[in-house]
């Protein structure tokens, strides 16, 4: 028999080659369906990912997952058996991968399973997920993403709710441009009517005290709570 | 499920020895649908190798050419005719997770249509009143060239133009802090983090690409891709003005008034009324302009060709190829036009994120660009000397 590393090795192709001959293989089968068990683990998909997203790296056995190694993450009400280990498995890429790309990476990946607008069907809990993820993280840049991209996010009274914790926690070391308290605020000017009074009530109630977020409400204030367009397009 | 197959390895539990059963395949088409064995089938019992050619064959292109999918001659001399081909299909998974399905003609010997998107082609042979499955691969390769790079004429940056006025409406007064904020970079054209113009966190903005529909017929009939895209870095930095000559002046206590000209004194009982500036250059004659010029090159692109300003840094990592931002678009495809500017966008940010890191805004490089005496107000007013600089 071979070695235990020759058989995860052999385990490895064959789920690969199976299931991955194409994740479409994988994809275009029923959620649930009886061939269940030759699909890519979640620890393979994300195994895959993180050398997607590595500069360089060599694919080897994932050649035939990527791109798209964690794909089920933007079909979640399909695969909802396989959402919870990815993103247990990205959080972990999020937090601690050596690589600062794949870190970035797998923040901006965990926003996909719960993107929407509130009237679409989506999974819940998934503002919680990224807060907790958000909270592990000591990375600016990295929860940076997680703020920036929470008000599209399809439960919304959570994303609110999220960036409001982040407005007022007066957390961050002062001299950091962009600090995530006036990133929150910033965010929160995107998210409509709700959006918007909630900056009104944060105003006027005084919570925020990060400098910087705090001078972003002050202009805000002159805007009604509304973001500016970035209405210019790319110039040479 | 199906799965191809050219030959079979199987290890039969507690034996030391593989098993080979070589399947006969004359066509290349040989499929095992589902193994039987008795007892339990664990995964590593079983090693699957596949060596046949594909039965059909297209053209290997760059994303937006065009491709032919044909039957391979040694298929196609078996079936009824060159036409006998039925339910060509293409499928993938794209890079946001859809299924791109695109039906194909019917008895048609090949399929022809703009590529966009690797992913597998099959369909139907008839012969002799059987049906025969075909299977092949189309593979799209990325787009290369200037096209989907960036240059330094994309990126400007200049003194003094950050866009100031949405982010830091009040600079704390230089002086009573250790660590008010002297000089700032930013971006000159729109008030949102990160690097890349535009910014694609503003979905309400552009995503600095051409989307486009690839014409019905092909086999990627129906599906979006990006025809073309361009970003840029449009920059500034900006000085804190309570160091610059324009802000508003203070009156000084006697003793630092004294320091001051006649012609500064302007306040009750001969008062000195001057600002930081005119502070140091009129009344302690001593030039600020090595201090500007250092926060300049802090913000800007460093010291003697030490690239340790933040520009610099950022530059580092926009000249990456692994960061190009048309090339993090060039590959998305979708299945409709808000489905490609979603991708468009996720892809973009991640790169810029990288950049934006580069821009090394934790002082890890960028240091070391000015240390310069200067008399600041301390917090009961007077003023003192003091050293200023950006030392880590």
């Amino acid at each position: 028999m071979p070695t235990d590393d020759g058989a995860d090795t052999r385990i490895s192709r064959f789920v690969l080659d199976v299931a991955g001959l194409g994740l479409g293989v994988l994809l275009a089968l029923p959620a649930q369906s009886s061939a269940q068990n030759v699909r890519p683990t979640a620890e393979e998909m994300i195994r895959c990912f993180a050398i997607e997203n590595t500069v360089g790296a060599e694919l080897g056995a994932c050649k035939n997952m990527v791109p798209g190694a964690v794909a089920v993450l933007f079909r979640p009400l399909e695969y909802g058996d396989y959402v919870d280990d990815v993103m247990d498995g990205l959080a972990e890429l999020a937090v601690s991968h050596p690589e600062f790309r794949v870190r970035v990476a797998a923040a901006e990946y965990l926003m996909a399973p719960g993107k929407g607008s509130p009237s679409s069907e989506h999974l819940t809990g998934m503002v919680d997920r990224i807060q907790r993820v958000y909270e592990e993280s000591s990375e600016p840049s990295i929860r940076s993403v997680f703020i920036r991209w929470m008000p599209y996010q399809a439960e919304a009274e959570a994303a609110v709710d999220f960036l409001q914790r982040v407005a007022t926690s007066d957390k961050s070391p002062a001299g950091r441009m962009w600090p995530d308290e006036q990133l929150a605020i910033d965010a929160l000017s995107r998210m409509g009517d709700h959006g918007r009074q909630v900056l009104r009530q944060l105003d006027e109630s005084g919570q925020v005290r990060n400098e910087l977020a705090r001078q972003r409400l002050d202009y805000l204030r002159t805007r009604d709570y509304r973001p500016e367009p970035s209405s210019h397009g790319p110039r040479r | 499920m199906t799965v191809d197959v050219d030959t079979l390895y199987y290890d039969p539990p507690g034996e030391e020895y593989w098993t080979e059963m070589t399947l006969s395949d004359p066509l290349g088409q040989d499929r095992i649908r589902w193994l039987w064995f008795q007892g339990i089938l664990n995964m590593d019992d079983l090693e699957i190798v596949r060596n046949a050619p594909p039965a059909i064959v297209c053209d290997t292109v760059v994303r937006g050419s065009p491709t032919t999918c044909s039957i391979r001659q040694e298929v196609a001399q078996t079936l009824d005719s060159a036409t006998a081909v039925t339910d060509w299909k293409f499928e993938s998974v794209l890079l946001g997770g859809r299924l791109a399905q695109v039906d194909g003609p019917d008895w048609a010997a090949s399929w022809s249509g703009k590529a966009v998107q690797s992913g597998d082609v099959e369909a139907i042979g008839w012969s002799e009143g059987n049906q025969i499955p075909l299977h092949g691969t189309l593979v799209v390769n990325d787009r290369e060239g200037s096209e989907w790079e960036w240059t330094t004429l994309d990126w400007n940056f200049h003194d003094g133009t950050g866009m100031v006025g949405c982010l830091i409406p009040h600079w704390n007064k230089f002086g009573p802090s250790d660590s008010t904020t002297l000089g700032v970079n930013l971006r000159a054209s729109s008030c949102y983090p990160n690097s890349v113009e535009p910014p694609v966190v503003d979905t309400t903005g552009p995503a600095g690409f051409v989307g486009a529909e690839v014409p019905s017929g092909g086999p990627n009939g129906g599906l979006w891709y990006v025809a073309s895209a361009q970003y840029s870095m449009d920059r500034g930095s900006v000085i804190n003005p309570s160091i610059l000559a324009g802000y508003e002046p203070d009156t000084l206590g006697k003793s630092d008034s004294n320091q001051c000209p006649d012609s500064l004194r302007t306040g009750p009982k001969k008062a000195a009324v001057v600002n930081f500036y005119q502070y140091n250059t009129v009344c302690q004659t001593l030039s600020l302009q090595p201090l500007y010029d250092g926060i300049y090159r802090h913000e800007g692109f460093g010291t003697g060709g030490q690239d340790n300003g933040h520009e610099a840094q950022r530059r580092f990592g926009a000249l990456n190829p692994a960061n190009y931002p048309a090339a993090a678009a060039e590959r998305s495809v979708a299945t409709d036009s808000a489905s490609l500017d979603d991708r468009v966008r996720f892809e973009v940010d991640k790169v810029d994120v990288v950049i934006t890191e580069k821009s090394d805004p934790n002082h890890i490089l960028v240091n070391g660009n000015f240390s310069e005496s200067v008399y600041a107000q301390s917090p009961n007013g007077h003023y003192n000397q003091r050293t200023v600089d950006d030392a880590n």
